[in-house]
Order: C-alpha cells, then structure tokens, then sequence
C-alpha cells in the first residue's frame, strides 16, 4: 500500500516537470537561460499577477515569441527587457529601478521593519529592567497577602 | 515620566495610521484607474510589415495606412468580446469612420469565413499578425484594443477592450473630430494640452 502510494507521488511529481518544460529550446543553452531569466522577470499584461513564464494568455505567448526572436538575432536581456519596457511601461518588470517614484515601494518595509525594530526593543528594555517598587505599591502588596492568608486561615477555621 | 509619554504615543498610532491610509485612499478619489498607462500617448504608430489577410504573400506597410484620421483596430475571429463589437465597427464604418483592422494569432481561413459572415467593416484590407508580434510593439494587453491615429500618425487614444456606442460618442468621436479639424497644422506641443483635454 505504502509502495504505491509513493509509485502514485512519483509519477505526480514527474508529470509536472514534464509540463513546466518548455517544448521548444533556443539555440545556446546561455540564451535559454537568458529566456528564462526574462520570461520570470516580466509580467503578464493581460493576467497581471502572473510573470510571462508562468501565463498562457495569448498576448503572452506572443511576448514571449519575440523574446526568442530577438535573444537569437544578437540581443542583450537588457536591450529586450527595456523594449518591453517602452512598450508596457515599468509596470511590466516585476523588478521596479529604484528612483523617486517607487521610492516608497522599495524603502517602506525595510523602515516599518526598523521601527517595529525599535519600538519592539524599547520594550524589551523596560520588561527586563527590575523596577524599584514605590512605598505606596509596597504596602499595597503587604495590604494584598495579608488579606489573602487571613482569607485561607478562615476558610480553614 | 518618558514611559507614560511613551505609553500614550502608541495609543495614537490607529489614529496615526488611520490618517495615513486615509489620505493615501482620499489621494485616489477619482484618479485614472487604468492601471496600465499607454505608453503610445502622442507616439507615432510603430512601423510595420504586415501581410494582407485578403491576399496572401502581399505585404503592407505604414504607407498603405489612411491619410486622415482613423481607428486601428486589433481583433480576433477567436475572440467572443471582437463579435460583440463587432456590430458597432460595421455601424461606424457604414457612417464613413476608417476602420483598419489588425487580425491578432488567427488562422487566416477562419478569419477570412468571420468577415466574410459577420461582414468586414475594414477600410483598407485587413492586416494579419498571426505570430502576434506587431501587437506587443503597440503595447496590446488582449484584443480587442482600439488606437485612434492622427494624420500625423501619432495614437491619441488607446482604448482596451470592447467600444460601445456610448463611448464612441462621448470619448472617440470628439477626439477624431478634433483630430480631423486640422490640428496637423499646430506643432506637436501646442497642440499637446488641447490633445489632452480632448482626448483623454
């Protein structure tokens, strides 16, 4: 039972590996990694959560036609991802360049990190520091465990 | 003393935050919702080698493109949302409107038996981009997209999605009238705020 059920895991897995792989390969293995690179880097402009990879919408597949195209005529992932770029505008990198407009896209979490950073020690501090009791806080404990034996000692009597 | 001034800071930060989402979302109030701008504002058209639909083997340039002010119009026979537009072309076209269509990923015969059943409302021949490639240089999410070209060539309008006659009306027709009044005399950057009241 137990060995088929790991027959059953194994032929899963490998079917999905089979159906990951892209069919037809470009001419150098370095140019299908640049393919690869750039087909996860950009976005789908019709399904926009989705990188060129992973979509299957039409315009996709066109895209991602003229990336092989153009990765075989000679040219750069740059040169391609900035002619994307120009059509699609930024919007269509999920790597966002760094400059006044995505300043806050960038820069938010790592500051909201710090102050929660800041704010989490600030209080750490002051838990683990002992504090010095007043006078009034101690005869109010004194008040509290005096009340409390006597309560015992009554329940006992 | 500092604790208690602590203490009551943090008590202010749901205020705090709520100011900020606050004027954050008040910021958007009303703001373009298109999420993707189009980057052919006011470019000129991108070049093209296209084959024509009708004629096998002859291939069409920018230089068969109408002279005045047009629609290109990028289309499918796969795509149920070009059928529903579909009427409205052929409406528009019967009014005079150039229409020139870009056929996008389509097998030439079915394309061919679709406007020959639901008519062809094409000025010039209709323009084939089987592979798609064209469509990326005009910045096209999924069809059908509508561009409204200048007599300078330039897009003043890129339109995704369907057209419908309340837009045609309201958004496209002032633009192409507009477009058709002889703005071509006026340099590019006076005609620049006009272009963008009217056709935005």
């Amino acid at each position: 039972m137990i060995r088929r059920f790991w027959l059953l895991m194994c032929l899963l897995v490998g079917s999905a590996g089979l159906m990951a792989a892209e069919p037809n390969l470009l001419s150098t293995p370095s140019m299908q990694q640049d393919y690869e690179a750039l087909t996860q880097e950009l976005r789908c402009p019709k399904c926009q959560n989705q990188n060129l990879a992973g979509s299957d919408s039409q315009i996709s597949k066109s895209m991602k036609s003229l990336i092989k195209q153009q990765l075989e005529a000679g040219q750069s992932p740059e040169q391609i991802k900035q002619g994307l770029i120009s059509r699609y505008g930024e919007f269509i990198s999920y790597k966002p360049p760094y400059n006044r407009q995505t300043f806050v896209l960038w820069f938010f979490p790592p500051l909201l990190l710090g102050v929660f950073m800041v704010i989490w020690l600030v209080r750490y501090k002051r838990v683990s520091q002992p504090v010095a009791l007043t006078q009034e806080q101690r005869d109010q404990i004194e008040r509290l465990t005096d009340t409390e034996s006597n309560q015992k000692t009554g329940d006992q009597s | 003393m500092k604790s208690d001034w602590l203490k009551k800071a943090l008590w202010l930060t749901p205020l705090l935050l709520f100011v900020v989402l606050g004027s954050l979302l008040y910021n958007r109030l009303g703001a373009e919702t298109q999420i993707i701008p189009s980057q052919l504002d006011r470019q000129l058209l991108p070049d093209f080698s296209l084959e024509n639909l009708n004629k096998p083997g002859e291939l069409l340039s920018a230089e068969d493109l109408p002279k005045g002010p047009f629609l290109l119009n990028v289309w499918a026979s796969w795509c149920p949302t070009c059928r529903i537009e579909h009427d409205l072309l052929m409406d528009l076209s019967a009014k005079g409107v150039p229409i020139v269509g870009v056929d996008f990923q389509d097998d030439a015969d079915t394309a061919r038996a679709y406007l020959s059943d639901a008519g062809d409302p094409y000025l010039s021949e209709p323009l084939s981009d089987p592979e798609g490639l064209y469509a990326v240089e005009l910045g096209l999410t999924g069809t059908p997209e509508t561009y409204v070209i200048g007599s300078d060539r330039r897009v003043y309008q890129h339109i995704v999605g369907a057209i419908d006659p309340i837009m045609w009306e309201q958004r496209i027709k002032p633009c192409m009238d507009w477009l058709g009044g002889g703005q071509s005399q006026q340099s590019i950057d006076e005609a620049a705020p006009k272009a963008q009241e009217i056709c935005s």
